[in-house]
Formats: C-alpha cells, structure tokens, sequence
C-alpha cells in the first residue's frame, strides 16, 4: 500500500456543509475555527469506532472487520469519548433497542 | 425538501469516501481490513454523530457557533476535551500570526505608497 503524503482528513468544505444543512432552520451559522474544530472531532469518532472494531475482530479471531464487530463495540464507544444520553443513544443509533439495552447492562455488571 | 435530501445524500457520500481512506490506513495499521458493509454502517454512524454535535450545538445562545461551544461538546471526555482544547490553541495562534502579517504587509504598503507619492511630488 502506497503511504500517504499528507493526512486523511475531513474536507473543512464537507463538515461546513453539513453543519450549515443541519442548522438550516435556525439561521445560525459556524465559525471557520469551529467547523475545523468538528472535523477534528469527527475524524477522532472514525478511528476510535475502526479501532475498536478492529479489536473486537481480534478478540474473536478474524482476519476482516465486519458490520457484527462494529456493532458490538458501540455501546463502549459512546460510554467513553461520546457520551449521551440513553434516549439519544437509541434514536441515533442503527442496532435495534434491545441489543442496546443488553449491552448497557453488560457493561455495568 | 428534495434538494435537502439530494445534499444530504452527496454530503454523506463524501463523508464516506473519507471514512473509507481513515479506515484504509487504520486497516494496514492494525493488519486487519475493513469489509465495504462495515465502512458503511461507520460512515452512516458518523453522519448521525453530526446530527448529534448538531443538537448539542444549537444550544449556544449566539447566531455563530464558535470554538468555545465546540470545547464544551468535547467536555463530556477529558482525553477529548484537552485534544480540542489543544487544537483550538494552535488555530488560535496561526490566526493570530496571519493577522500580524497581514498588518506588517499593510504597514509595508502604506510606506511603499508614501515614498511612491513623495518621489512624484518631487517630479
């Protein structure tokens, strides 16, 4: 695999976009200095959750990644770095509730 | 409403094609590589991750969010936290020495048009 030259980031172009769509009703607008502030952020919750994933797939012995790994490591990966609430955590989330809960209550015993 | 909807579709597919390098060097990294099923649901996480720093955002009282309301989104992890914190600094300082250079080349032309009109006056 060829070595990057320069580091992999998110556009500052894309997050500002997106920002700006999802504030879009309320007339507010973001700073230079904040949209590259929420790359940053952004491109730190992808390596955590690959990271992660990746050593779930470890633990379980496999040679590739998969949607399962990541899945599994969700619940961890918002208890950490990204914390939210319960109730935001099931609505934004693309596991269904139950599994959610389980691990929740995994994680606590 | 569809236009939304066609700019929220291009704009996620560039978050994923960014989500698929991150991944392509974590992937070498850790000897072990990402399937495009997995790259998928990452990336559509991290799309609604946005819509989340969203909800936590709006909540500054001004029309422009700034740094400071990115830090406090960040405060919920101190790891986080002092990496944003540190980042903003370093945004903070460029900001400052582009803006000091931008003086010294104001200052620079001010004088250069000054000896320009006194050499003319001269003429």
């Amino acid at each position: 695999m060829e070595e990057r030259t320069t580091e992999v980031v998110f556009k500052k172009e894309t997050v500002g976009k997106l920002l700006s769509l999802f504030f879009k009703d309320e007339k507010t607008k973001v700073s230079g200095d904040a949209v590259i502030l929420m790359a940053e952020m952004l491109k730190i919750f992808v390596e955590e959750a690959a990271r992660r994933s990746q050593k779930q797939a470890a633990a379980e012995d496999c040679d590739v990644v998969d949607i399962e790994h990541f899945e599994k490591i969700l619940p961890q990966l918002y208890n950490s770095n990204f914390k939210i609430s319960s109730t935001l955590l099931s609505h934004f989330l693309p596991v269904p509730n139950i599994q959610i809960a389980a691990d929740l209550n995994a994680l606590k015993k | 409403m569809d236009e939304d909807f066609s700019l929220h579709q291009r704009l996620k597919a560039a978050l994923h094609f960014t989500v698929g390098r991150l991944c392509e060097d974590i992937g070498g990294d850790g000897g072990k590589r990402f399937n495009k099923e997995v790259l998928a649901a990452i990336a559509e996480t991290t799309y609604r991750q946005c819509g989340l720093f969203h909800s936590h955002l709006r909540h500054a009282k001004r029309t422009t969010v700034n740094s400071e309301d990115v830090k406090l989104v960040a405060r919920r992890s101190t790891a986080l936290y002092n990496h944003i914190t540190r980042r903003s600094e370093e945004l903070a300082s460029t900001n400052q020495e582009q803006k000091e250079r931008r003086k010294k080349n104001t200052g620079k032309r001010k004088s250069e048009d000054e000896e320009t009109s006194v050499k003319r006056n001269k003429m």
